[in-house]
């Protein structure tokens, strides 16, 4: 009998929906929490009052995964630098493109010589700060770890591309261009960390 | 002067119900009492990370209890609310209090 009283009921939960969530649920979790799902189902089983107690068992399950599988993720600071580098490269390679559409770039070359120049520079940069940005949301362990991991990424992907398609390796990109692309990712990191830390106080 | 974390709704009704329930409340325990209590319609999965929130801020302790057929075997996990988390708590009701202080609503406590 559970603690408190009341009938229990003996239905089994579901199997798919359990192993599922014990798939995300981290190893300390694990047994307490689909324990609890379980008594509450068998519970839910034995009062007859409500809905379905396995179709509710299975809502708390999907409601469930997404919040289990995040923590989990977190809590693996090797798993949260590859998920945060992966959504950093892809972040400025959307950017990237975002700023290659005619409707974006058609209107920076009609502006004047010197403005120009100073747009090309910042816009060539932008996707190194925005790919800052998303290392910096999703890198809360160990947010330097993911920027050298993103901008080795970043930095070697020319290379990458250039011997898939020729079968050659290039030279890699200047000190310069490596210098550029670290310093807009910390910046990027530097902005998130700064604007959390306003929030929080 | 070191900054005191605040709690959120949640984690406040969380520590709230552990505080009512006693000692050594687990899990579904927890869960049933929020629900009856505030009439919503709550994820196990919140009621978890909240818990373990809270533990990360050392407002709960937790251990693991015993194994029990009716959870298929499965043990529990049995959390108590330290000083700080009845500190925690007692400083929210205090500041709702004295927020509400004699409304026109008539929630008033004096």
């Amino acid at each position: 009998m559970p603690k408190g009283g009341g009938r229990v009921g003996d239905v089994s939960p579901p199997s798919i929906s359990t192993r599922l969530l014990e798939l995300v649920l981290p190893p300390s979790l694990r047994d307490a929490f689909v324990g609890d799902l379980i008594e509450e189902l068998r519970r839910r089983q034995a009062s007859e009052v409500g809905s379905s107690p396995t179709r509710w068992y299975r809502r708390q399950v999907l409601r469930s995964i997404g919040p289990m599988a995040w923590r989990r993720l977190n809590a693996s600071a090797v798993a949260q630098t590859a998920l945060s580098t992966g959504a950093g490269f892809a972040a400025g390679w959307a950017w990237l493109w975002l700023l290659n559409q005619p409707l974006i770039l058609g209107p920076v070359f009609r502006l004047p010589g010197s403005s120009l120049a100073i747009v090309l520079v910042l816009l060539e940069a932008s996707p190194y700060l925005i790919a800052g940005l998303a290392v910096g949301l999703l890198a809360t362990a160990k947010p330097l770890l993911a920027v050298l991991a993103t901008g080795a990424l970043v930095w070697a992907w020319p290379l990458l591309r250039a011997w898939w398609s020729t079968g050659e390796l290039h030279a890699p990109g200047g000190l310069w261009s490596a210098v550029m692309i670290l310093a807009c990712l910390l910046l990027g990191v530097w902005i998130i960390q700064l604007v959390r830390r306003r929030l929080s106080a | 002067m070191r900054k005191r974390s605040s709690l959120g709704e949640f984690e406040l009704l969380v520590l709230a119900t552990i505080v009512r329930l006693g000692d050594r409340a687990y899990g579904a325990e927890i869960f049933r009492e929020l629900e009856e209590q505030t009439g919503r319609d709550i994820a196990m999965g919140a009621v978890y990370t909240t818990l373990y929130r809270l533990e990360e801020k050392g407002l709960l302790s937790s251990e693991v209890g015993e194994a029990t057929p009716v959870r298929g075997g499965r043990a529990r996990r049995y959390f108590s609310i330290e000083g700080a988390g009845v500190e925690a708590v007692r400083r929210s009701v205090q500041a709702l209090g004295a927020l509400i202080g004699d409304t026109h609503l008539g929630w008033g406590t004096t």
